[in-house]
């Protein structure tokens, strides 16, 4: 192969690469789901619970960081137009980092045990250094000037922070002291409106109108949202009294706006035809709505519902909103990408398997409906003690459906990489590029 | 003021998006082969006008061959390769192959169109200079879309 052509091909790393990512993603979720489900009603009593703190960690850091980190891996080379220099190394690191920890802080949550403690800050520790590291490489490096690049960045430092406080934070589960206990509620805040929110904001300017062949964003919000977030963020965790409310509402609306032209945009698009991903992208919209005036409504609750309201409110969140961004874009880029990879090595040399193949629209919809089914009975068991493990076991058994589409669809790739090697070499009239 | 590279050819993008959606909407009605047609003509028309107009004149512009127009010749290899399987499924094949066809065309095209629009139309913008008002003026009448 000439070197040009094969650029595309180099830029892109191997199939195992985010695959392995989003493999294991999704186990790490129905391993949070059914840690909940087992502790019972009590896990949703307050956020301070081990068991609550403990799945809370399993879902952010098991799932969510995975799969961002392998998108980022998958999409930084392409987009900065060089390879991150050694991207197999860094993500058999990430991956081995990130696993270990998802295993070892959640161990701390419930054990104490300091052992725990200090392997959760060597895993996570050199997770994110190499992650943050190769993405901040990429980025600095990346050709295109895209509103998402810079939504991305402010996320990762929105990551960084949280990773920090909670550096600082651990040591009290193991017996120890915090200089952080005074912030300990700015942890989650980061983690969860500046790294999840600002990072599905920046990803959806460019995939809800792929997908769906929506009009494009304004170009002021893609311009101005994901930094006026990130200022409200900051402005809310050092200021005091009626300006860090105003900057927490703010907060509020930023989220509520983004849902609202999303959803505005969906209902304008070109592509009539609806599916899954469509689907679950409304879901997360409505949670998302919801999160938001849950946390605006947040300073006139009565104190002795907040520890509840608040848990709801993460809830709702994690598992209507994260989950559902995340189940709506595996469903396309995991197809797409074996779809890739196949064809940048056959082409030409027979007939490609479509995406359908490797996931289908069918299954697609049945992850859908398994979603809007768990969606359901979560508040529903926050109401009837006895529904709580319905909702949480549904939960786990949507994780592992979707581990298990992930898993065929990696499958179908060898299957068909196979048939495709016993083909004869195409002649290499027919395999040129101009 | 005259339209640049990138807003004429981010016009052509939509046109064909548009021709795309119509096709997909009608799924296995009668009209539908020639819909996918009609399409898959826009879509040749777009990318012979890149190849016959476009990279030529930013190879000529660097005095070589430009890497990211390898790359984008790469993908347009791939188009074809897929308009030519989705107009032939279109005439007999099932309507799961043409919809799986269709949906794997869509992402190949969108991440295709999105790197043209933010990477190389700006740089063909840029390199080009004064040539490019010429180039527009020669592109205009093979893209599918009259200026609104």
């Amino acid at each position: 192969m000439t070197p040009g052509p094969g650029l595309s091909l180099e830029q892109a790393p191997h199939l195992s690469v985010p695959l392995r990512f989003y493999l294991g993603a999704p186990l790490f979720a129905a391993a949070a789901a059914v840690l909940v489900a087992v502790e019972g009603p009590y896990a949703l009593s307050t956020r301070w619970t081990p068991a609550t703190l403990a799945a809370a960690h399993l879902f952010a850091l098991g799932f969510l960081a995975q799969v961002m980190a392998g998108s980022l891996l998958q999409l930084l080379p392409v987009v900065a137009g060089a390879p991150v220099p050694g991207s197999r190394g860094v993500a058999l690191v990430v991956h081995a980092g990130l696993s270990a920890g998802s295993v070892l802080l959640p161990t701390l949550f419930l054990t104490g045990a300091p052992w725990a403690l200090q392997g959760a800050y060597g895993a996570l520790g050199v997770a994110f250094v190499t992650l943050v590291g190769a993405c901040a490489l990429g980025l600095a490096r990346a050709r295109a000037a895209l509103p998402t690049v810079g939504g991305i960045a402010l996320a990762l430092a929105s990551l960084a922070v949280a990773a920090t406080l909670g550096l600082l934070l651990a040591p009290l589960y193991a017996g120890g002291s915090s200089l952080a206990l005074g912030v300990r509620h700015l942890h989650p805040v980061w983690a969860l409106a500046g790294w999840v929110g600002l990072l599905v904001v920046a990803v959806a300017f460019q995939v809800v109108p792929m997908f769906h062949l929506t009009p494009p964003y304004p170009l002021a919000l893609q311009r101005l949202l994901a930094p006026a977030l990130f200022l409200a963020l900051a402005v809310a965790s050092v200021a005091e009294g009626a300006v860090q409310t105003a900057a927490y509402a703010l907060v509020s609306a930023g989220f509520a706006l983004f849902a609202g032209v999303t959803a505005r945009l969906q209902a304008l698009r070109r592509r009539r035809l609806g599916d899954a991903s469509l689907g679950l992208w409304r879901v997360a919209l409505g949670a998302l709505v919801l999160t938001s005036a849950l946390a605006a409504l947040k300073p006139w609750l009565p104190d002795a519902w907040r520890p509840r309201a608040e848990v709801f409110a993460v809830v709702v969140y994690l598992v209507g909103f994260a989950w559902s961004v995340v189940a709506a874009m595996l469903t396309k880029i995991v197809p797409f990408l074996c779809w890739f990879h196949l064809q940048a090595r056959f082409l030409g040399r027979g007939k490609l398997p479509h995406l359908g193949v490797f996931l289908a629209e069918r299954d697609a919809r049945w992850l859908l409906r398994a979603h809007g089914a768990v969606c359901a009975a979560l508040p529903l068991g926050m109401l009837l003690p006895a529904l709580h493990p319905v909702g949480f076991g549904l939960f786990a058994a949507e994780a592992l459906y979707l581990a298990g589409l992930v898993a065929r669809a990696g499958w179908r790739y060898r299957e068909a990489s196979r048939r495709l090697e016993a083909l004869p070499e195409p002649s290499p009239a027919t395999h040129a590029v101009q | 003021m005259a339209e640049t590279i990138t807003q004429l050819l981010t016009r052509d993008h939509s046109h064909c998006d548009d021709l795309f959606a119509t096709a997909e909407a009608l799924g296995d009605a009668g009209a539908a082969p020639a819909a996918w047609r009609a399409f898959s003509a826009a879509m040749e028309r777009h990318l012979g006008a890149e190849e016959g107009l476009l990279f030529p004149a930013l190879d000529a512009a660097v005095g070589g061959s430009l890497p990211p127009v390898q790359v984008m010749k790469l993908e347009h290899a791939q188009l074809r390769a897929l308009l030519s399987d989705l107009t032939d499924a279109a005439e007999g094949g099932s309507w799961d192959e043409v919809s799986g066809l269709a949906q794997t065309l869509l992402v190949l095209m969108e991440q295709h169109n999105l790197k043209e629009q933010s990477v190389l139309y700006p740089m063909a913008d840029r390199l080009l200079g004064a040539r490019a008002g010429a180039l527009v003026a020669e592109l205009t009448p093979l893209t599918g879309t009259p200026r609104a």
